[in-house]
């Protein structure tokens, strides 16, 4: 019952002295708003980037070359480990007569050629697809190390590896960015709630002295800073919400094979994820701003 | 109910405001603070609901001694402790019974209570029928009643006033001294620094002195003077 009575005086103080703030809210509001929408768009061109990055990523194909030593014992060892590698998504023995068959259909007519072999001169292989180009290295350090009758390992090595540079480069700079933007929104947000209990010093004052508990004296700023934190990001993801698509639909044509992230799951997430952000700087904000004025 | 032993008080630029002071004062006394400008009238107030702490000695409010009190338990000395203070200290952005409703609603009573107590003690002021103004649309006369209001509707145990009547017309001021033996006789314990000797002379209550932050008279019953007794 207490705690009913107080909240209503809580929510009611809040609410009005947002109202009594005017521009002052507004401008708070505002600031929130041009915070969270940056931070939502680097978001969304991070988790954009990470969907082209996992795509580029997952095509890596290794193709291992097999010599005549082997038996099928060592086969057996050699699938079994591929099989229990957390790396490998799925691997595919292809034998020598095989991959003849395969030349055949490539080259057609010009099977001539081949006819005119006595044997086969092609070895036995494994293909292999890897989950991520990160690993490629790793993998086939220790296949060398562990068969020796692999005879060589082919992959696209030079493409493999400035994917993985350019990606961890983007992921990098996209962190540092959004680190900035958060550390900037929060400065931005707490100054601003700072201004509206400035201005509301000498009431702060009074509330003490007529033996107002800090806890009593505070809530109505965390609510108003929850209240200016929610318009804000509410805001935020309107604005994403329309002008995103509008982005997609335009880049789409100039840059056709990228994939676009337009999942609704995802995007619900991001949302609530401003969302969030925005109320925990409306609370950081005006605990940061509340806490200078209650040692009187 | 309040005690001091040996209490000296130096603020941060180098005043010395009070100095050595010894005083115990019981429940359900009525006390005139007087003194000239400066001699640490306001000092001695501030110390008693600690917005001041003394630099030396100790000040014991009701058994607590207040240097020892936890920072989160002074908001409950000071719901025991009404202050009319000086320069009022009204919310502008509130009404007059928002104003006096504020110092009941911070101890969490329910607004069935809140609005009963406010609107006895603003009768009691006789501003009932200004409740709705702002301190703004009000007398100087009428502010100084609403922050008498504000101080007693907690029933505190004590009131401490600072020149209560000091820019009043003499029939408001009257009142005003009337109200305060009332709520006294109630069994209050009341504080009163002024510089009116029109009312102290005629109230024959205890008078205190200060001078230069020292405690130089303490009469059971006594005159307005500054100076000490031979």
């Amino acid at each position: 019952m207490k705690l009913m009575n107080d909240m209503t005086y809580y929510v009611k103080e809040a609410f009005v002295s947002f109202l009594r703030g005017g521009v002052m809210s507004i401008t708070s509001v505002t600031t929130i708003t041009i915070s969270l929408a940056i931070f939502g768009l680097i978001l969304i061109f991070s988790m954009n980037l990470k969907e082209f990055a996992s795509i580029l990523e997952s095509q890596v194909d290794v193709t291992v070359y097999l010599n005549n030593t082997y038996n099928d014992n060592d086969r057996q060892a050699l699938e079994k480990k591929l099989a229990e590698s957390k790396d490998v998504e799925e691997f595919n023995f292809i034998s020598k007569d095989e991959a003849l068959q395969r030349l055949k259909k490539e080259l057609k007519e010009e099977d001539l050629l081949l006819s005119a072999l006595e044997s086969n001169p092609l070895p036995d292989s494994i293909e292999l697809k890897i989950k991520s180009s990160l690993s490629v290295h790793k993998i086939i350090k220790e296949l060398r190390a562990e068969f020796n009758f692999i005879d060589d390992i082919f992959y696209g090595q030079e493409i493999v590896e400035k994917v993985n540079k350019f990606t961890q480069v983007i992921r990098i700079i996209g962190t540092i960015l959004v680190v900035l933007l958060g550390i900037a929104s929060m400065f931005i947000v707490s100054n601003t709630i700072k201004l509206t209990v400035y201005a509301r010093k000498e009431e702060i004052e009074i509330m003490k002295l007529v033996g107002a508990t800090n806890g009593f004296i505070r809530m109505p700023y965390i609510i108003e800073g929850i209240v200016q934190g929610f318009l804000g990001s509410l805001v935020a993801v309107i604005i994403i919400m329309f002008s995103y698509p509008q982005i997609v639909n335009n880049l789409k044509d100039i840059l056709p094979f990228i994939p676009f992230v337009t999942n609704s799951a995802e995007l619900l997430v991001l949302y609530s994820k401003l969302i969030f952000s925005g109320i925990f700087l409306g609370v950081i904000g005006s605990l940061i701003s509340v806490r200078k004025f209650l040692d009187v | 109910m309040i005690q001091m032993y040996n209490v000296s008080k130096v603020y941060n630029n180098g005043v010395r405001a009070l100095d050595n002071i010894n005083i115990e004062i019981e429940r359900g006394e009525f006390i005139f603070l007087i003194g000239p400008s400066g001699a640490g009238k306001s000092t001695f107030l501030k110390l008693i609901f600690r917005e001041e702490l003394p630099t030396e000695g100790h000040v014991i409010i009701d058994g607590r001694n207040i240097e020892r009190l936890k920072q989160n338990k002074v908001p409950y000395l000071r719901r025991n402790i009404g202050v009319v203070f000086q320069n009022f200290k009204l919310l502008k952005n509130k009404n007059v019974y928002e104003n006096v409703a504020f110092a009941l609603r911070v101890t969490g009573v329910s607004e069935g209570v809140i609005s009963r107590q406010t609107k006895s003690v603003l009768e009691l002021v006789g501003l009932l029928h200004k409740a709705r103004m702002y301190p703004e649309q009000l007398s100087g006369g009428e502010q100084q009643r609403v922050c008498i209001a504000r101080a007693l509707v907690n029933d505190p145990a004590i009131l401490l006033t600072d020149e209560p009547t000091g820019n009043l017309d003499p029939t408001i001021s009257n009142e005003i001294m009337k109200m305060l033996k009332e709520i006294n006789l109630r069994g209050t314990t009341v504080i009163m620094a002024t510089h009116s000797k029109a009312i102290v002379d005629r109230m024959r209550e205890r008078v205190v002195v200060l001078k230069d932050g020292r405690l130089i008279k303490d009469n059971e019953r006594g005159l307005y003077s500054y100076e000490a007794d031979e």
